[in-house]
């Protein structure tokens, strides 16, 4: 197990390389982090000229590359282009609240959707198991941006409005309240719920189809009717036995998706401006600062290699017939 | 002796409610939370307004200062600077001067050129500190020695700067210098003076002022900013009585998604916001309570010609081309429905709204007249092909036309634009490209035909950056400069140049007018309208002269200093 896991861990680096020379060529190619200054008729060429020589970008693309490597390589993740501002604080802080929104949701989304599933499979072919399956279709449909407008709307305008409220019970944008400053624990919850849910919408659609799934397999297995042949009762059965054997697939799903979660939630960030990773990303892409970009990309493929083995390992911790050579 | 007692008792109480009688009648009008102004403001308050984009860092004097939200929701309201413009785009003294230089008060002097500033002896600094002459000085050095400036352009041509009087800065240039309202003010990204004692003795700021400034010079103080909300609360040793804040604290709040912007509106959640006019935005603000002001901003839009490309290396297809483009259509049938006061702009680099420089007739005979197409293109040997296109030597007048990809509001003006212009025997081929690639490649390598996009009018007239002979971008020079048309007018070139050292204003009117009717002879372009602004908030809860700057390149919040809740 240990060469299978140091094997994978090798291996990443030069995937890790390649993905940041694919990145860097392709923000090189394609932004420019001078663009919105050449349309400022105040700025003079002399002006850019000096600019992007301060900026280190008057040098090839490779020069531009391979420095950027040297730094990051010796732990320097360098400066954004534009602000100056540290790489590894801007990074940091927003790995920090994507973690904290994809956190809560995925532990909602775990939560909700293994019990769904469980008491889908069951009650197979009942009202709730019908419901379970209509509900998960319609999650899976609904488009994320558009959902996650409704709720600002419904949280934020009509049911204050229906209950004469004074504020909204669950905010509708930003990580704080306007104006506020220090830590409130209750304002950031309530911040929190609306992102979290949008997050949770989705995966607890595919959590409980696959543990639906998955219970119903193993409800029929021989181990099961010999348990309760032995007169171990129903809920130990279902809940020691059955869901245990279930929840492999699942749990290394989850951990394959909770690895995702570093490359933030683009979408739900932009809505909810909640200030992750997702956000931070559109942000120095629209702007080309392949300096925030770079440690951005090796940061997030880095937690889905990392995640994606311990899927792996943990399908071979759970399932004592597996193991890798 | 009850009764006495009694008495007494009495006699005392008529003497306490006699006093409190008193006490009453002359007591003055105060609340809780301060004086109220008028029967509906009152003093005092928090507020949040929305914000569209959102600065990347504070710092006025690098990269971060091109971007005007981080003027709009910090900086203006913070630094002080030298002059500035009133909503119409006329520049005048800021509150920082006594009064604007000019030549009759000895302001402006020539060989050599000099302008002397006399700053307000009660002008000072939120800690108390005087606003000097030094102030100003280190805010040039600052400019010319900080990593990753801006742009020196202006700040190169001075060549001293006397500060021997704190409260007078006299500043002297190595040649004459017309645009000199923009330094250290004006519409400036890095028009600033900034507060030398604040940066122990450095010149180079490239690291500092990243999320915070720790002075103050205006209305109001920057408490905090982060990526979550910018925090201005009121500086009460602003020496403008009258320009000290009604309000307690405003905050901005990035909401760079509309949806997301118009939704926390329309919440209540901000009480005001500067979105982008899109279409359908008005009937969006048609909410009980909501307000909003829109006028035609600094900004234009046009059609932009490649004149060293086919078919528009020929004055008569150029002309032909302008008399085909519709561009009453597009403001009636994309900007009329929101924006009812909206008019085709017929200067070519200047608009009506701001200063004088505009008097919008040079392309006022420009308007959609197929017959006119037909007779400029058929009387130079044009003919109309089997396809309604008219063509010349085996070339069909087919133009690739090119604006930014993913804008709604410029893809349909394409569409309607096509659409008239195929009727009059033009063909356009839309193709949209991001913005940057057209603004990094295509625009500045010059490998475009025809494109639409935004410049942005000034109060100084200066189209010599963009417009210029000398200032054609191409391989010789790096593809430096800003005169993608390629248009190439030594009469033109000179009145600009000309224009650019010229400090009498009706001279340099004169000229910048006669730079307009060679732009309407030679069609290097075609201007199209004024961008609409708008700001809308909550009239229900905010009082005071909202929506005043609303079309100005200070943007919407810039007199929020007199606003007010209800």
């Amino acid at each position: 197990m240990l060469r299978f896991i140091l094997r994978r861990l090798l291996i990443s680096i030069p995937l890790l390389l390649v993905a940041s020379v694919l990145v860097f060529t392709v923000m090189h190619l394609t932004t420019d982090p001078t663009a919105g200054l050449r349309v400022n008729p105040r700025i003079s060429g002399a002006d850019m000229a000096r600019y992007r020589h301060d900026l280190g970008l008057d040098r090839s693309g490779a020069a531009q590359y391979f420095a950027w490597l040297g730094n990051f390589v010796r732990g320097n993740w360098g400066k954004s282009l534009f602000t100056n501002i540290p790489v590894s604080g801007q990074i940091r802080e927003a790995l920090v609240n994507s973690m904290v929104l994809g956190v809560t949701g995925f532990t909602l989304a775990l939560l909700i959707g293994v019990t769904v599933g469980v008491i889908a499979a069951i009650r197979q072919y009942s009202v709730f198991d019908y419901l379970a399956t209509s509900g998960a279709f319609v999650a899976l449909s609904i488009p994320v941006f558009w959902f996650a407008l409704i709720l600002q709307l419904l949280f934020g305008l009509y049911l204050v409005r229906w209950l004469h409220l004074d504020q909204p019970v669950f905010f509708t944008a930003g990580m704080v309240q306007p104006g506020s400053l220090g830590f409130d624990l209750v304002d950031r919850a309530r911040h929190l719920v609306l992102p979290a849910i949008v997050l949770a919408v989705q995966l607890i659609a595919i959590y409980s189809r696959y543990m639906r799934a998955s219970m119903l397999e193993v409800l029929n297995s021989d181990y099961l009717r010999t348990a309760r042949a032995k007169g171990v009762r129903e809920r130990r059965v279902i809940v020691r036995h059955g869901m245990r054997n279930a929840l492999i697939p699942l749990t290394t799903q989850a951990a394959i998706d909770f690895g995702g979660l570093a490359g933030g939630l683009i979408a739900t960030e932009a809505i909810f401006q909640w200030p992750g990773m997702g956000y931070l990303f559109v942000r120095v892409m629209n702007d080309g600062d392949y300096a925030i970009a770079l440690p951005w990309v090796m940061l997030t493929m880095a937690f889905v290699i990392v995640f994606n083995l311990v899927a792996d390992v943990l399908y071979a911790v759970l399932d004592p017939r597996i193991r890798y050579a | 002796m009850r009764t006495s007692k009694y008495v007494r008792h009495l006699r005392w109480l008529t003497v306490v409610f006699a006093i409190a009688l008193l006490a009453a009648a002359c007591s003055s009008k105060s609340g809780g939370g301060g004086t109220a102004a008028t029967p509906q403001e009152k003093k005092g308050g928090s507020v949040v307004f929305a914000a569209e984009q959102w600065p990347e860092c504070l710092n006025p004097i690098t990269s971060c200062a091109n971007a005007s939200w981080l003027v709009w929701v910090a900086w203006e309201h913070v630094m002080p600077r030298l002059m500035q413009t009133d909503p119409k785009g006329n520049f005048l003294a800021s509150d920082l001067l006594v009064e604007a230089p000019t030549e009759q008060n000895g302001g402006i002097k020539e060989n050599p050129f000099t302008i002397t500033y006399k700053l307000r002896p009660e002008a000072v600094w939120d800690d108390g500190s005087q606003i000097t002459s030094e102030d100003v000085k280190f805010t040039w050095d600052v400019i010319m020695k900080t990593t990753g400036t801006i742009g020196t352009t202006g700040y190169d041509q001075i060549k001293s700067i006397d500060t021997s009087d704190p409260k007078t800065v006299v500043i002297t240039f190595k040649d004459v210098y017309s645009d000199w309202q923009d330094l250290f003010g004006g519409n400036n990204a890095n028009g600033v003076v900034l507060k030398k004692a604040a940066f122990n003795g450095k010149v180079n700021l490239k690291d500092e002022m990243q999320s915070s400034y720790g002075f103050s010079g205006g209305p109001w103080k920057l408490q905090s900013f982060s990526q979550q909300q910018s925090v201005l609360v009121r500086n009460d040793k602003y020496w403008v009585k009258d320009k000290i804040p009604n309000l307690d604290q405003v905050t901005f709040v990035p909401r760079t998604d509309q949806s997301t912007e118009m939704n926390s509106l329309l919440t209540g959640e901000a009480l005001a916001a500067y979105p982008q006019p899109s279409r359908g935005i008005t009937k969006q603000l048609k909410a009980p309570g909501m307000k909003y002001a829109a006028g035609a901003g600094s900004s234009y839009e046009g059609l932009w010609i490649n004149m060293d490309k086919f078919p528009f290396n020929d004055l008569k297809a150029r002309e032909a081309f302008a008399y085909a483009m519709d561009r009453q259509a597009v403001v009636d049938a994309i900007y009329k429905a929101d924006f009812p006061d909206l008019k085709v702009l017929n200067c070519a680099g200047w608009v009506p709204t701001v200063s004088d420089w505009c008097d919008n007739t040079a392309f006022s005979d420009i308007s959609y007249q197929p017959d006119k197409v037909k007779s400029l293109l058929e009387g130079s040997g044009w003919s109309k092909g089997g396809d309604g296109i008219y063509a010349k030597g085996g070339k069909r007048f087919s133009v690739e036309f090119n604006t930014t990809a993913g804008n709604k509001i410029r893809e349909d003006t394409q569409a309607l634009l096509k659409e008239k212009a195929k009727a009059a025997g033009i063909e356009l081929v839309i193709k949209d490209f991001p913005p940057t690639q057209l603004f990094e490649d295509k625009l500045p390598k010059r490998d475009f035909t025809l494109a639409e996009y935004a410049q942005v009018a000034s109060p100084d007239p200066s189209v010599t950056a963009i417009l210029a002979a000398d200032q054609i971008p191409s391989a010789a020079n790096g593809n430096s400069g800003q005169n993608f048309l390629g248009w190439r007018n030594a009469q033109a070139t000179a009145l600009m140049k000309e224009s650019d050292k010229t400090i009498d204003h009706a001279k340099r009117r004169d000229m910048i007018q006669q730079v307009n009717k060679l732009e309407r002879q030679d069609i290097p372009w075609v201007p199209m309208f004024q961008k609409p602004l708008l700001l809308a908030w909550h009239a229900d809860r905010l009082t005071g002269p909202i929506g005043d700057y609303a079309p100005s390149s200070y943007g919407g919040f810039f007199n929020m200093y007199d606003w007010s809740l209800k």
